[in-house]
């Protein structure tokens, strides 16, 4: 609440004052101000102009003037800051059944027909205003009901011009009627769904409004001579004249209010016999309190003097769609729109201008708040965008290793591959290092032939059987896990019997070889199947059959054919 | 209500205001959960790929540890990157050629081999490595060519002995026709 009232304040700094002035029939003009928020009449002031009650109209216009200029400088509040609404007595105001079909101006034009029976309309130009009641007749759709008031054009326009002059903004002119009413709902006078009849007891007239709760259902005015009546039949007058009126409108209260100095309303309220609830107002010398909540600045002998009439006239803006009359019909764009609001107990006063200010603060507030989401949201899906691009670059970088790791592990490590080629090397080696250093003296080689394939073949010849099985011992402890076998031992001539017969020193040949050589050896022979071996390594296998070419066939030329032996086992190196 | 009624323009101006500012900012808002959500779902792939990675490295690493006892030559780097394997591992050809020379062996023909074909390193990795084979047809004694493959086997570089052919010489038994196949490696 104390945020709302802080906003509000901050708000209506520049706020104008809502003043409201009221012309009594009996010459008094008041001043008035009233905090919505609490109810209470905050500024007042009155003061007297001359006023012809015949004519309905203040005499001196110019003394008006002055009188409101004293007024204005009372209550301490500049004219020009002020939203003015002026309450003028009553001319002639009636409630009226019309076609609901009627435009504004055919309703004035009705108006301003049946005004004219009231003779001060009759002699002037009339200025009409109506509103629409809020009970219409439900039987009868047709017909709308309006509550319309008529006043001198002239006096409004000279209202007009004198509030104009002194730099007020003027809202509204009004007639009494609908001011007193508004004063007394404002003040809570009715008590909600009772049909109360509020009394009005003027110096030539009484009026009988009835209400349903605050809704304004009619309205009847009975001219009476009261000022005419002698103290004595005053009262028996008038209680005969309301008698007769509440037989026709009966109510579960009542409200008498006297505006003539010699009549009581307290009195006429014991006097009458009235079975509901009864009040009164006294606007005369009897007034002992006040209508309304007064601060308590107000000087005392002006509190008991302030008019329901001048309570309502205040609250014009306040409650705009309670009866609202109004005269002024330039300048209306001056006006500014103003709802109420109750809040907690309280009554907010929202202003169209209050409103706009309201509404650019939030607007702003909401742009600020969201530019900030906003700017906030960039912020995180830039930084949401790194994340991502280098969760990205990190998933690339690993997936670009594992395709390496994916790709070499496709091939032989190439570690695996040195390691074998040395290998074979070294076993390329120990062979030669075996036929050069442990060969026996009596055997000889004819042929050393190895390849990367593994295949090994030694060849040579012997002068015995025991010499070669020597060799391939010494070649097989030389050369560890050597897979190299004996795969021929035959005598060298094994054809010629007959020297075989005479000569027992015949020269055995033998050939060492592994299955490495067998099987090149056979791929080979396939390759090379159905060609002659003119120019290939006369190796010959253990079964005899056809010679084949060496491994290194493609330069088969460059292999040297094996030698026949026949020289003595001398002529082969030994070391 | 009744300022609802009295001044809906204003309200439907805060209203319009905000619903302005939220179609601004729901995209965003969409945004950003897609992003949470591509940020699980990535941030999940990187863990898996690092799982998979931690264990790619340790069975490479095991791989390593197998490897790192096994007997090894460095393979030819020559200085500048060549197309032609010949000229890649020109100036070992020669280092290889001297050897021979020098240990007293006799060098009947030289034959180049330019484009191996049944090499287990070419097959493999032929993308990596130049490789080059040279025939050398020699002549000389059992000792010259021990010596000589002595030298080769403690070179530097790796060198495959791919055949080595011997046969004795007609005229003098104690000398040795040698025909030895090197495949030679470099670096591309």
């Amino acid at each position: 609440m104390d945020v709302i009232k802080t906003i509000s304040k901050f708000f209506e700094v520049k706020k104008k004052n809502y003043i409201g002035i009221t012309v009594s029939l009996n010459g008094m003009v008041e001043i008035i101000q009233i905090n919505p928020s609490t109810h209470e009449v905050v500024k007042y002031a009155n003061s007297h102009v001359v006023y012809d009650a015949r004519m309905r109209e203040i005499e001196d216009f110019i003394n008006f003037q002055e009188t409101l200029e004293n007024l204005f400088r009372e209550i301490h509040i500049d004219p020009k800051d002020s939203d003015v609404i002026v309450c003028l007595p009553n001319v002639y105001f009636n409630f009226m059944n019309m076609p609901s079909e009627l435009s504004n101006e055919e309703i004035e034009t009705a108006i301003v027909s049946e005004a004219e029976n009231n003779y001060v309309i009759r002699t002037t130009t009339p200025k009409v205003s109506f509103f629409k009641l809020l009970k219409q007749d439900g039987a009868n759709p047709e017909q709308v009901r309006y509550a319309v008031s008529a006043i001198q054009e002239n006096v409004v326009l000279k209202t007009q011009e004198i509030l104009e002059e002194m730099g007020c903004n003027i809202v509204a002119i009004e007639t009494s009627n609908s001011a007193l009413i508004r004063g007394l709902v404002w003040a809570k006078y009715f008590k909600a769904n009772v049909l109360t009849n509020v009394v009005l007891i003027s110096p030539n007239s009484f009026c009988i409004f009835t209400l349903n709760g605050e809704d304004w259902n009619d309205y009847s005015e009975i001219p009476m001579p009261i000022q005419s009546y002698d103290d004595l039949e005053i009262y028996q007058n008038i209680i005969n004249a309301i008698n007769e009126s509440m037989e026709s409108n009966p109510s579960e209260a009542m409200l008498i209010i006297s505006e003539v100095e010699n009549v009581s309303a307290e009195l006429l309220a014991t006097k009458l016999n009235f079975n509901g609830e009864i009040g009164f107002i006294e606007k005369n010398k009897y007034s002992s309190y006040p209508v309304t909540k007064v601060n308590l600045n107000i000087l005392p002998e002006y509190v008991n003097k302030i008019t329901p009439e001048a309570v309502g006239v205040s609250v014009y803006n306040y409650i705009p769609n309670i009866y609202p009359l109004n005269f002024v019909t330039t300048n209306l764009t001056n006006q500014d729109k103003t709802v109420t609001i109750e809040f907690k107990g309280q009554i907010l006063v929202v202003t169209n201008k209050l409103m706009q200010s309201i509404t650019f603060a939030i607007v702003l507030s909401i742009f600020i708040i969201f530019a900030g989401v906003f700017f906030l949201l960039t912020y995180i899906i830039n930084a949401q965008d790194k994340i991502v691009q280098k969760y990205n670059d990190e998933a690339a970088s690993l997936e670009s290793k594992l395709s390496n790791f994916a790709g070499s592990s496709k091939k032989v490590d190439i570690r695996l591959i040195q390691f074998d080629m040395l290998q074979n090397n070294r076993i390329k080696k120990l062979y030669y290092d075996s036929i050069s250093i442990d060969k026996p003296h009596n055997l000889w080689l004819t042929k050393y032939y190895t390849d990367s394939n593994g295949a090994v073949l030694i060849k040579g010849e012997a002068s015995s059987v025991s010499v070669v099985y020597e060799f391939f011992k010494n070649v097989k402890s030389m050369v560890l896990d050597s897979d190299i076998l004996l795969t021929k031992l035959e005598f060298k001539d094994s054809d010629n019997v007959d020297s075989l017969y005479n000569n027992a020193q015949q020269l055995y040949v033998f050939e060492l070889s592994n299955a490495k050589y067998s099987n090149t050896m056979t791929n080979l022979s396939l390759e090379n199947n159905g060609q002659n071996n003119q120019n290939g390594v006369n190796v010959q296998n253990n079964s005899g059959q056809a010679e084949v070419k060496t491994p290194s066939s493609t330069t088969s030329s460059n292999i040297p054919k094996m030698e026949p032996i026949s020289a003595p086992p001398k002529q082969m190196p030994t070391r | 209500m009744k300022i609802l009624k009295a001044y809906y323009l204003y309200f439907l101006v805060i209203v319009l205001v905000i619903a302005f500012c939220i179609y601004q900012v729901i995209p965003k808002v969409q945004n950003v959960q897609d992003n949470i959500k591509r940020i699980a779902e990535m941030e999940t792939k990187v863990n898996d790929l690092n799982v998979k990675y931690t264990e790619v490295q340790k069975r490479q690493n095991i791989e390593n540890m197998k490897y790192a006892n096994l007997e090894q030559k460095s393979i030819f780097q020559p200085k500048y990157t060549y197309s032609n394997s010949l000229l890649a591992l020109n100036g070992m050809l020669e280092e290889v050629t001297n050897m021979a020379l020098k240990n007293q062996l006799k060098l009947r023909k030289i034959d180049y081999i330019e484009n191996l074909t049944n090499d287990v390193i070419v097959e493999n990795d032929p993308d990596a490595y130049n490789a080059c084979g040279v025939k050398l047809s020699l002549i000389g004694s059992y000792f010259e060519f021990q010596k000589f493959l002595n030298e080769l086997f403690i070179y530097p570089y790796l060198v495959n002995i791919s055949t080595i052919d011997i046969s004795p010489y007609q005229k003098d038994k104690r000398v040795l026709i040698i025909d030895v196949t090197l495949h030679m490696y470099a670096k591309k």
